[in-house]
């Protein structure tokens, strides 16, 4: 089914890229439904959308990452959308791996928001997309899944594996007869946003939301599959990757 | 960790430390735990000489603060966070037929640093300057209990009164609300008059009173019968046309800080000859917003073009009466100097209206300058400017200046003790206390 103004559902809704994405789409008159923890946020954050010319704006409040009430919130969120066009997942802590070397706890939460609860979000939306026939799925990934480093393997580790569920999960798309389905992971490197506000910032490397909303945005048009943002970092993990072993122990990256 | 920060005009550059604001609660916070002595709002760093910077101190970075807190786009009122840029403003209200009221030679500048400087344009001689167009704003102050407050005309209004202008040094500005200006077309038809003398400018202002927009690009090696002699430049909205808003990606970078060569007397008098005689010089037509206001937009660090040493903006403004003898003897100083400017734009304004306390333009004629920074051979050629401009009671403007003497300040703008007692104690800036000291 085809509709005039498409409706894109924002998981992680108060992140700074996600906002960003959001306002893109608010621009283009379409309908938002954003989605996160943070009530008092997400309403500035609808308030914010609906001035800037959405069609819709609403907001639904829970965990996303909690990945045992994915069909529950998945079911109420469509009775509050009607249908849905795009997704895009973009919620996750970067946290400080310090930290979850000390606890077993902070660890295994990380992964079940970083990878299990996404990955349950990503294959809902497949569900019904397929369904539906057509859709698009978006997952903000990262440059730290292309390879394991001492300073944040437990973040880059669930990152990796998303980027390997996202790569099947695309494999499978094209292979679907009745629906057209794309599948989109995007990797950035380092963005300027409140999550990142403890590292040293400026430089060439460091991009604004904006700049990666706007990627986000071509990469779906152009029916895009690994998408690295901005497009640099496909070259610096090129090498970074390739560094064999006895190189890369000395590095303290 | 102290980070260096230039200013747009890249001569000052001092040590700051810089705080993020991502939240309205963080300004509050931000203001009540500052450890390096004073704190100033920093938004796109727009400002030329050390209005905008707080050697030693803190800058309070406001970019982030960018939300639309209500719209009305039936009546075009929009009250936004203070961070939001007017070129981010402008992607989300002329697709709606609304513009700004009043816009600068940049949209790269925050809504709150639009009412600090309570910045003017060319449709002054219409409306005065931006703070007629400010409706609400409120205020986060470290001296207040009950902060942030909203003032309005009509609601503190004194407070309101002097943070129009005040130089982000009343308190730090949250959000603000705004009067935007209706339009049906994104394009202006414009008329661009090459004129031979400054007697041709003011009879040209004066016959294109009613037109919405005008300005003049000045020729600075222009002497003799000719002094003064430029393009005029006058336009209004089109009444029909599309509103297309402008492009928000694609820009050129200058890749490089230009070597100070560069931007030399006889470079200047080629690109002004060239300027002069390009066919846009007579040009009448349509023109898209983003041409017409926002020319140097289009290249990213523009102001790289001036060299490792960054350059002087200069711009005055001297009263109806004894404008043109003014701009007369500083033309003359600046051709006899050969430090010709790059951009000199001149503009007859009209009576200010807005109720901004520190406001700088008034009715009269104002002329603005830029230099690139040859040391004291600069300097000097801008004090004998500021001796003429002091000695026909004209004022300099604070968004621009880096070198004005605090005697001048203090004379031309009487008000200023007034801010000193007024303003928040926790909020300073290098510029402040450069002209606040006692003479």
């Amino acid at each position: 089914m085809k509709h005039e103004n498409p409706t894109v559902l924002v998981l992680g809704g108060t992140s700074a890229v996600a906002m960003a994405y959001a306002r893109n789409a608010a621009k283009a008159e379409e309908n938002i439904v954003l989605v996160g923890r943070n009530k008092s946020k997400l309403e500035a954050n609808v308030v914010d959308l609906k001035a800037r010319g959405a069609k819709s704006v609403q907001s639904y409040v829970c965990d996303l990452g909690d990945s045992t009430e994915v069909e529950a919130h998945w079911s109420a969120l469509l009775t509050l959308a009607g249908h849905v066009d795009r997704v895009l997942l973009a919620y996750g802590v970067l946290g400080e791996q310090s930290e979850s070397q000390d606890s077993a706890n902070i660890l295994r939460r990380s992964l079940e928001i970083n990878f299990v609860s996404t990955a349950l979000w990503s294959e809902r939306a497949f569900q019904y997309f397929r369904q539906h026939g057509s859709g698009q799925i978006t997952v903000i990934g990262s440059v730290a899944g292309d390879r394991g480093r001492q300073s944040n393997y437990h973040y880059g580790a669930a990152k990796g594996a998303l980027a390997i569920f996202m790569d099947g999960m695309a494999h499978r798309a094209a292979k679907l007869k009745e629906a057209k389905l794309k599948i989109l992971l995007i990797k950035p490197g380092f963005i300027d946003t409140p999550m990142t506000d403890h590292l040293e910032k400026g430089g060439p490397l460091w991009a604004s939301p904006e700049k990666i909303a706007a990627i986000i945005r071509k990469s779906e048009r152009r029916g895009k599959r690994v998408v690295y943002a901005p497009w640099f970092w496909r070259f610096i993990l090129m090498i970074i990757r390739y560094l064999p072993f006895f190189v890369f122990k000395r590095s303290s990256l | 960790m102290p980070s260096r920060i230039k200013s747009w005009g890249r001569v000052f550059d001092y040590d700051h430390h810089i705080r993020e604001i991502s939240a309205a609660s963080d300004i509050s916070d931000s203001l009540k735990t500052c450890v390096s002595g004073s704190s100033l709002a920093y938004g796109m760093g727009r400002s030329y000489g050390d209005s905008n910077l707080n050697a030693s101190g803190a800058l309070l970075k406001t970019t982030r603060l960018k939300a639309f807190l209500k719209a009305d786009w039936e009546a075009g009122v929009v009250k936004v966070q203070a961070g939001l840029t007017l070129g981010e403003l402008l992607q989300v209200c002329v697709p709606k037929g609304w513009f700004l009221p009043v816009s600068p030679g940049t949209k790269y500048v925050t809504v709150g640093g639009a009412v600090a400087n309570n910045i003017h344009g060319k449709n002054h001689h219409k409306v005065g300057s931006f703070g007629n167009f400010v409706r609400a704003l409120s205020l986060h102050r470290s001296d207040l209990k009950n902060s942030p407050v909203i003032c309005t005309p009509l609601q503190n209004k004194k407070l309101f009164d002097l943070t129009i202008g005040a130089l982000g040094l009343s308190g730090i500005i949250e959000w603000v609300e705004i009067q935007l200006k209706p339009i049906s077309s994104s394009f202006l038809y414009v008329e661009n008059i090459p004129y031979n003398s400054l007697d041709e400018f003011i009879e040209l202002s004066t016959s294109s009173q009613d037109w919405e927009y005008s300005v003049a690009w000045v020729d600075c090696f222009s002497r003799g019968k000719e002094l003064g002699r430029g393009i005029f430049s006058r336009a209004n909205f089109s009444k029909v046309g599309t509103l297309d808003v402008h492009n928000s990606q694609s820009r050129l970078t200058w890749p490089f800080v230009t070597p100070s060569f560069f931007l030399n007397k006889a470079s200047i008098k080629v690109f002004n000859l060239l300027y002069r005689k390009r066919s846009g010089a007579k040009y009448c037509g349509y023109t898209h917003y983003d041409s017409f206001f926002y020319p140097l937009d289009g290249i990213n660090n523009w102001n790289k073009l001036y060299g490792k040493k960054g350059f002087y903006q200069h711009q005055c403004i001297i009263n109806r009466a004894q404008g043109k003898a003014a701009i007369t003897e500083i033309l003359k100083v600046i051709e006899a100097s050969g430090q010709g400017s790059f951009l000199a734009v001149l503009k007859l304004h009209g009576p200010e209206t807005s109720p901004g306390k520190m406001s700088f333009c008034m009715e009269g004629l104002s002329l603005a300058l830029d230099f690139p920074n040859k040391g004291n051979k600069t300097t000097a050629l801008l004090n004998e400017i500021d001796t003429i401009v002091e000695k026909y009671s004209g004022r300099l403007y604070p968004a621009k200046d880096g070198h004005m003497s605090a005697k001048h300040f203090q004379s031309s703008y009487p008000q200023w003790t007034y801010l000193e007692q007024h303003k928040d104690p926790a909020l300073s800036s290098s510029f402040w206390r450069r002209v606040s000291k006692t003479v």
